[in-house]
């Protein structure tokens, strides 16, 4: 090969790999995932990446916050569920071939929640008993440092933002008859002190029931 | 130019289950053209090139090395041309035999269309520009290729000329990457034999490497003292490394000793392991593997990652999952080793009456955990409509039951005494939504709304 083709083709490579450094350079204001309609009033319109969601154990709930987010592109990792229902997975728009179930890390846990945040766009882990601040600090550094979404199942020492469930209508079934068809659960967040409530349906593209208006008690004046 | 012989055996790997067994198979007719030709180059399975030259020196003329290499198969077609090109076309149109004179590649080669370039956006492009043979192509001037096409326009264009100058790269005689250990004493440990492999394994891969070949599946054998042997195939998802090697090695003792200490047939319990063998099962070209400095795709990432865990937790401890069909919900969900190929024993697409209809639940208990459910009294699954169920009792927890529905009889295998058993809804006082099943004479839960 000729010197001055050789050089032509270094150029070449020097342009390309300016294109990469220029496309990891780019703006790094990373926009917050989108999460159910129903949800995002809560937790300020989206998922913040880096950010730590403690949640009450509703498994609905956990994947309410995670579907939407990654419906199009971006990997799910579910720590320490042994029987989390695939279809369910599956049913609310997650692409399996996108997900990945570790059941028991058991004494593990901290290591394989802090390596799969490497890589994942969202973790929900269920926290073991006893998670020492320590932990907690170390695995919340490595979150913001990748900008992975951990949605933990229980207490979280400095969580991004505080989810419960706080009532449950199950639709469609009672005394004896019927069929379960839907849920609608009520969920009650807690940020910086501000309350705020949404209702979640199951399965999450169905809409919600309209509350009956509660039955206001009239006292007498005197 | 070089001349270059192509032995090409038509739909080769469509004759067979695997495309492993395909390339199994394909070794041996290697061996044979190496038998009389020592240095040959598989370009697929089905596949090889080499130097004219030395089996025409030997057979006294081409056509000749020709007729003779042809009793490697019966359904081989043998090439002979100017560059690796050409041959190969020559190969696809000889019956059986075709050799292009030398300085003739070109000409023959002309009437092809350009989509034979391998290069569809080339193609495109040159149809466009009204070229649409690679007579057409080579007739156009190689400085103004080279301008408008840039260096793989001008590759192109090269081979379109009857010019292609890839070298043909021998495989080595014999290609032998298996790796064979022993050790005495025998070796009980997983870790202590990881340690002693490390070497052997890097070794394995690197000498893969230096072909410019990629390993994707591995053979791993171990024998035990006794003698017994337990052999493997480990696919990977990508390519192994030394360290995937060793950790196929170390889950495959680890299975064995789970298995031994499950049933105690013959066994490897206490009985170490004196030989280890590793072999390729899959090779590929490794420029189908070569990452960009920082451009390597967010899959490899997530795999590094993944096997990482792996070398924590155990092969089984990260799990790639799918649906399939059946049933009871849990015989729909199929887990597999992260890196492994799923194993789907039902069509999910068959109509499977008695399955769950309408809600998914969001846990499925796969091995059914024994619930009580009672009224004023117990109620067993054979008397649940004799009254109205009120408490679940779980693991000693009472739960208060608000709704129920039920029950849904669930007829698994009738047609051969299988058991009939019951589904039935419930939903307790904070609103967690219960699917019990009845096994025989208890419920089990078999899945929570949560």
């Amino acid at each position: 090969m000729s010197a001055a083709r050789r050089i032509v083709e270094h150029m070449f490579e020097l342009s390309v790999l300016r294109e990469r450094i220029r496309e990891m350079e780019g703006p790094r204001v990373d926009p917050r995932l989108p999460v159910h309609s129903s949800l995002a009033p809560l937790i300020a319109g989206g998922l913040a990446p880096g950010g730590i969601y403690s949640i009450s154990p509703s498994l609905t709930l956990a994947l309410g916050l995670t579907a939407t987010a990654v419906s199009e592109s971006g990997w799910v990792a579910a720590v320490g569920f042994p029987h989390l229902g695939i279809e369910a997975v599956q049913e609310c728009g997650v692409s399996l071939d996108r997900f990945v179930s570790i059941p028991s890390p058991k004494a593990h846990w901290a290591t394989v929640v802090g390596a799969v945040c490497d890589g994942f766009t969202v973790v929900i882990a269920r926290v073991p008993d006893g998670v020492s601040p320590a932990t907690a600090a170390r695995i919340a550094a490595v979150a913001r440092r990748t900008g992975a979404v951990l949605i933990v199942l229980g207490e979280w020492p400095s969580a991004t933002a505080r989810l419960e469930v706080v009532g449950v209508r199950n639709l469609g079934i009672s005394d004896g008859h019927g069929l379960l068809l839907g849920r609608d659960i009520t969920v009650r967040s807690v940020t910086r002190g501000i309350v705020k409530t949404g209702v979640l349906p199951w399965p999450f593209d169905r809409v919600v029931e309209p509350d009956i208006a509660p039955v206001r008690h009239l006292k007498a004046v005197t | 130019m070089t001349r270059i012989l192509v032995l090409d055996i038509p739909d080769w790997v469509n004759n067979f289950e695997t495309e492993a067994e395909a390339h199994r198979q394909f070794d041996d007719i290697i061996r044979r053209v190496e038998d009389t030709v020592p240095l040959v180059r598989v370009i697929c399975t089905g596949r090889i090139a080499m130097n004219a030259r030395g089996p025409s020196r030997y057979y006294g003329s081409e056509p000749a090395a020709a007729t003779a290499l042809r009793a490697a198969h019966p359904a081989a077609r043998i090439g002979i041309a100017d560059g690796l090109y050409a041959a190969v076309f020559a190969a696809q149109a000889a019956h059986p035999v075709l050799v292009v004179p030398p300085g003739l590649s070109a000409d023959f080669l002309a009437p092809m269309p350009v989509t034979q370039l391998g290069d569809p956006d080339m193609a495109d492009l040159l149809f466009r520009l009204g070229v649409t043979t690679l007579g057409g192509f080579a007739a156009l001037d190689a400085v103004s290729v080279q301008e408008r096409f840039g260096f793989s326009g001008e590759r192109l264009h090269r081979l379109a000329r009857g010019l292609d100058d890839t070298p043909i790269v021998p495989r080595d005689i014999p290609v032998t990457y298996d790796r064979v250990t022993e050790f005495e004493p025998a070796i009980t440990r997983a870790d202590e034999l990881a340690f002693a492999l490390r070497t052997t394994a890097d070794d394995f891969i690197d000498s893969i490497a230096r072909d410019r070949l990629a390993c994707t599946a591995v053979w791993v054998t171990l024998t035990t003292e006794r003698g017994a042997t337990h052999e493997r195939c480990w696919a990977h998802p990508t390519v192994f490394t030394g360290a995937d090697v060793i950790d196929r090695v170390r889950w495959q003792l680890d299975s064995i000793a789970r298995l031994t200490t499950d049933t105690s047939t013959e066994g490897f319990a206490g009985d170490g392991i004196v030989r280890v063998r590793i072999a390729p099962d899959q090779l590929s070209p490794q420029s189908r593997y070569e990452k960009g400095i920082w451009g390597a795709p967010s899959h490899d990432r997530i795999h590094s990652v993944l096997s990482r865990v792996q070398s924590i937790l155990g092969h089984e401890g990260v799990l790639s999952v799918t649906v399939g069909g059946g049933r009871t919900l849990a015989d729909r969900e199929i887990f597999s080793p992260w890196g492994d190929k799923p194993v789907i024993n039902h069509e999910p697409s068959r109509p499977w009456p008695g399955s769950l209809p309408a809600l998914v639940p969001t846990t499925v208990y796969r091995t059914g955990t024994p619930v009580e459910l009672h009224g004023t009294a117990p109620i067993p699954p054979a008397e649940v409509l004799s009254e109205a169920p009120r408490w679940l009792v779980h693991n000693g927890r009472q739960r208060e039951l608000i709704a129920w529905s039920g029950p849904w009889p669930l007829h698994e295998r009738w047609w051969d005494g299988g058991s009939l058993n019951y589904r039935l809804q419930a939903v307790d006082t904070i609103g967690t939504a219960w699917v019990l099943l009845s096994a025989d004479d208890t419920w089990t839960i078999e899945a929570r709304y949560d």
